[in-house]
């Protein structure tokens, strides 16, 4: 349970579980309440919770789905041949901008995350 | 070490019989007493009761202190003190003759050895984004200029380093920075940076200090995002709040800080950050 005491929010259980910032997804231990905040943007989640700020997550999650139609090689060939194969790099563009917006939608439960898009570009 | 009251000075008594008072601060030239009266500018955190055989191996130290040469000492200020493109002049260090050490920013004890090991091998400027300082081995970096015309990138510039205090600046005296991204990450042994880190409008900071895991001393300005400092407990309380002071958002930012420095912040401080749209978070 969500607990509030001089201005910090926490939970009861910081081993079982963490606070989530409901505005961008952060996932932490503790926060501190700026002014005009209060508990109602905040939530209660298991401890193993992935951080949405946390460009790492973020980018694991796009570059695995990316995988799964691309490799490596296949994105050096397409970005070397963009002017000579533009259909092929529009349709692998395409697709990239889908696992971004999925991988965010994952990851914050919402489409407001836009810290984590940017570290990935 | 007893402390007595003598009208309105202060008596510090050693303790245990045959123990001394000494200096606590770093210094080659050690005194030793049973008892000392303090002036009144003086404070009793300034000594610490030491006994005969830990005097005994300062006072060894202490005889093998080496004057270190005047030309070595000109060129260690010469070196520390500097014209920015404005032409103010910005201090980070110096030899103090009082206590046998060299000095760069709050870190007392540079030794002789320290600093010859640091002037052998560094130069006094590097390109932005340059890598030429990642993975230094020395424990001391002096001044380091970043860039000619700011703001500048220090992405990466001091990662890996063995350095317990790097000292940054550039043209503009503080180290004007565009991207600090992981620019000090996995230094575990760096305690302090000397001189102040100003942040361009929406410079990257990302990993800036992960792994910082001794750090106590830095002074930032100029933050408009969020910032971590989650891997570094001993974070002082004065650099957090300076941090704050001087922060430049215009919309609402998190610092992040390791549980203990998170345990430290005072009411007072997180409702100066609350006005400012400004939430700390503990990992």
């Amino acid at each position: 349970m969500l607990q509030t005491t001089d201005n910090i929010i926490t939970t009861d259980n910081t081993k079982a579980t963490l606070v989530r910032r409901l505005s961008d997804g952060m996932v932490r231990s503790a926060f501190t309440l700026a002014a005009g905040e209060s508990a109602e943007g905040f939530e209660e989640v298991a401890a193993d919770t992935p951080d949405a700020t946390d460009p790492t997550v973020y980018k694991a999650r796009l570059i695995a789905m990316i995988r799964e139609r691309y490799d490596a090689d296949d994105e050096t060939a397409l970005l070397r041949q963009r002017d000579t194969k533009p259909e092929e790099f529009a349709a692998y563009n395409a697709y990239v901008e889908h696992c971004k917006a999925v991988a965010r939608e994952e990851i914050t439960e919402n489409d407001a995350q836009t810290d984590g898009d940017a570290a990935a570009d | 070490m007893e402390q007595n009251k003598i009208g309105q000075l202060t008596e510090l008594q050693a303790n245990g019989g045959g123990n001394f008072i000494t200096q606590s601060h770093p210094t080659n030239f050690h005194t030793f007493h049973s008892s000392v009266t303090l002036s009144a500018i003086d404070s009793p955190d300034n000594y610490m009761e030491v006994t005969a055989t830990q005097k005994s191996a300062i006072e060894k130290t202490d005889a093998a202190w080496v004057r270190p040469s005047a030309e070595l000492i000109a060129w260690y200020n010469l070196r520390c003190n500097f014209r920015t493109g404005s032409g103010a002049s910005v201090k980070l260090g110096q030899y103090n003759p009082l206590t046998g050490f060299f000095e760069l920013g709050e870190t007392k004890d540079i030794t002789t050895e320290e600093e010859l090991r640091s002037m052998a091998w560094h130069p006094s400027a590097i390109s932005p984004g340059g890598t030429l300082m990642q993975g230094i081995p020395g424990s001391v970096v002096l001044p380091v200029k970043i860039g000619r015309s700011a703001p500048s990138s220090a992405s990466g510039a001091f990662q890996y380093s063995q350095a317990r205090v790097i000292a940054v600046t550039s043209h503009y005296g503080n180290l004007f920075a565009s991207d600090i991204t992981a620019a000090f990450s996995n230094s575990s042994r760096l305690r302090e940076i000397a001189g102040t880190i100003s942040l361009a409008a929406g410079a990257a900071t990302a990993s800036a200090f992960a792994k910082c895991s001794s750090l106590r001393i830095v002074w930032i300005k100029g933050l408009t995002g969020d910032i971590s400092f989650a891997d570094s407990p001993d974070l002082r309380l004065d650099c957090i709040s300076y941090m704050v002071e001087n922060a430049a958002n215009t919309s609402g930012i998190t610092i992040t800080l390791h549980a203990e420095a998170f345990a430290r912040l005072t009411p007072e401080l997180i409702a100066k950050a609350a006005e400012k749209q400004i939430t700390f978070a503990s990992v």
